[in-house]
């Protein structure tokens, strides 16, 4: 009896210890987001509201409302809608190019033979170190020769000749057996056929994850695109 | 002994410029719009170039302004700027360290919903810099901001205040960027076998002692690579106090040049570099680039360096 009864009771002490903590760490979170929350309770307070803040101090709307989104839908001077199907655009090309051009090079690098491949490789790899800000003003003025500035190709290029994902392509590549693309180019697939068909495939998983960060990173630029996109008209 | 030679030998069906073919965008993109950038960059470190004109070849004229030459504006600005860019380095990368390796150490214990909570406090990371700072300036409005209304602080005006603008543009940036740090830090605790903790505690280390000599060394390596990439990334710092204060109060003339409280090298180079700004001197601002570049190509080198001599 005893022995049971104290079970329990050690059994409780560690569950209320890890409410304890989960309802800290909870709470601790919530926190850490409040900025983003009260922007977004914002969204839903009438113009003018929160310039009386200092006097009335409500973190919720005294008096919820819908306008602000729809002046931002109708009436702003570009509709929100436009501004996201382009930062939409821009990303997912970006993504599918980024993902396109380190996969194949990724296949080079670890299914071709060819000479001075490891040199070409760890080449690219220490090239790849130089800081791009030494040709971030230069490549603004290359674009405008080319004639690209205000469109959205400006936005899609810079960035997809990181080599940094050909590196986590080719190291996870290196998991996926060689039989079976040897098997299927005896049988008379052609490489293409091979890195579309088998190999691709088999590395889902590090491609999404350059995907992802290629898309996040192209999403979330500020820098370039406010620079780049200089022209108000278009 | 086998008589088949151990050397593994490739069947090769595919003709001679197949690898070429797979290579080729990569190498294309990286050719043209990577690496020729950073070299006509240099090169137009060495010029004299406006908008309006092609770039002139003046030697070393740029850096000699930059360096040297106490008379031109561009010496007070670079001066200006790095010293703003690296005492922000070194306000904000410790913060990104602790901050989430604090966090971390917290949810590395047993709890409930630790996957929600992990993901909370990601989610900022997630937001673009433009939804970041508008839902911070709104927070430190010297009028009607909430932490000025809650917190107290009597029509302080951040933006313009001497510490607080560092405080606020360290703490925005922490608050941004300490994410990926986290998760990062979270899978390495996660990764220590439970049996090293336990068998200290059952030593008798406390927590403390356990985090120092167990925690501590073997999420080293994840702790230098962070270390790394929060010092160049930080290197960059733009767009923070572009957007919170248009680089801040004059604080001091010197020979008649203002000089800003929380002006960064980057918001100089982009100011006289480009279309956006004035573009009224695309060689200096080439120049001021180039500088950051090399300061921070150096930096990552020496972390490397020491990467390899530990681990490699």
């Amino acid at each position: 009896m005893e022995m049971v009864n104290r079970r329990k009771i050690a059994k409780t002490w560690i569950f209320s210890k890890k409410i304890f903590i989960t309802l800290i760490m909870l709470s601790f979170a919530i926190i850490w987001l409040l900025p983003a929350l009260l922007g977004v309770l914002t969204t839903f307070k009438p113009y003018g509201e929160f310039m009386r803040f200092a006097k009335t101090k409500n973190l919720f709307p005294i008096e919820w409302t819908l306008s602000n989104y729809q002046y931002v839908f109708e009436n702003s001077p570009a509709s929100v809608l436009g501004m996201a199907k382009n930062s939409l655009i821009v990303s997912t090309s970006h993504m599918l190019l980024a993902v396109f051009i380190a996969s194949t090079s990724a296949y080079a690098y670890e299914r071709l033979n060819f000479f001075g491949k490891e040199i070409l490789f760890w080449t690219l790899m220490g090239l790849n170190m130089i800081p791009g800000v030494i040709g971030f003003v230069s490549q603004y003025y290359m674009y405008h020769d080319m004639g690209i500035t205000n469109t959205l190709l400006s936005l899609i290029i810079p960035g997809l000749g990181g080599t940094f994902p050909i590196f986590l392509i080719r190291n996870f590549m290196t998991g996926v057996p060689k039989e079976m693309d040897e098997s299927a180019r005896i049988d008379g697939a052609s490489e293409f056929q091979i890195y579309a068909h088998i190999v691709v495939p088999s590395i889902v998983p590090v491609l999404m994850v350059v995907g992802m960060s290629a898309f996040n990173g192209s999403w979330n630029d500020m820098m370039w695109p406010s620079l780049s996109i200089n022209d108000p008209s278009c | 002994v086998s008589i088949i030679s151990k050397k593994k030998t490739t069947l090769r069906l595919y003709p001679q410029w197949m690898p070429l073919a797979f290579l080729l965008p990569h190498l294309v993109v990286f050719c043209v719009f990577q690496m020729y950038p950073v070299l006509s960059g240099i090169y137009a470190s060495f010029t004299d170039w406006d908008l309006g004109k092609k770039p002139e070849w003046i030697g070393f004229d740029n850096f000699y302004n930059l360096f040297v030459n106490q008379n031109s504006m561009y010496y007070w600005q670079l001066r200006w700027g790095l010293e703003n860019t690296i005492k922000f380095v070194l306000f904000c990368v410790p913060f990104q360290i602790l901050v989430p390796l604090f966090l971390a150490m917290l949810m590395s214990r047993k709890m409930y919903c630790s996957k929600l909570i992990t993901d909370l406090l990601y989610f900022p990371s997630l937001l673009s810099l433009a939804v970041v700072m508008v839902s911070w300036n709104a927070l430190f409005d010297a009028r009607n901001g909430y932490i000025n209304a809650y917190l107290g602080f009597d029509k302080l005006v951040w933006t313009v205040t001497e510490p607080y603008n560092w405080i606020a543009i360290v703490f925005i940036t922490v608050w941004w960027c300490q994410g990926g740090n986290f998760i990062i830090y979270r899978s390495a605790i996660a990764g220590i076998p439970n049996e090293i903790l336990e068998a200290a505690s059952v030593d008798g280390a406390n927590f403390f002692q356990r985090f120092l000599h167990i925690t501590l060394p073997s999420i080293k390596f994840p702790l230098q690579y962070t270390l790394i990439g929060s010092i160049c990334s930080q290197f960059g710092i733009w767009g923070q106090p572009d957007m919170f204060n248009q680089g801040g109060p004059v604080v001091e003339m010197v020979n008649g040049y203002p000089r800003q409280s929380n002006m960064m090298l980057l918001q100089y180079v982009t100011e006289h570099g480009f279309e956006a700004g004035q573009a009224s001197n695309i060689g200096i601002a080439s120049a001021m680039a180039l500088c950051l570049g090399v300061l921070m190509f150096i930096v990552s080198i020496i972390q490397f360096k020491m990467m390899r001599r530990n681990y490699m």
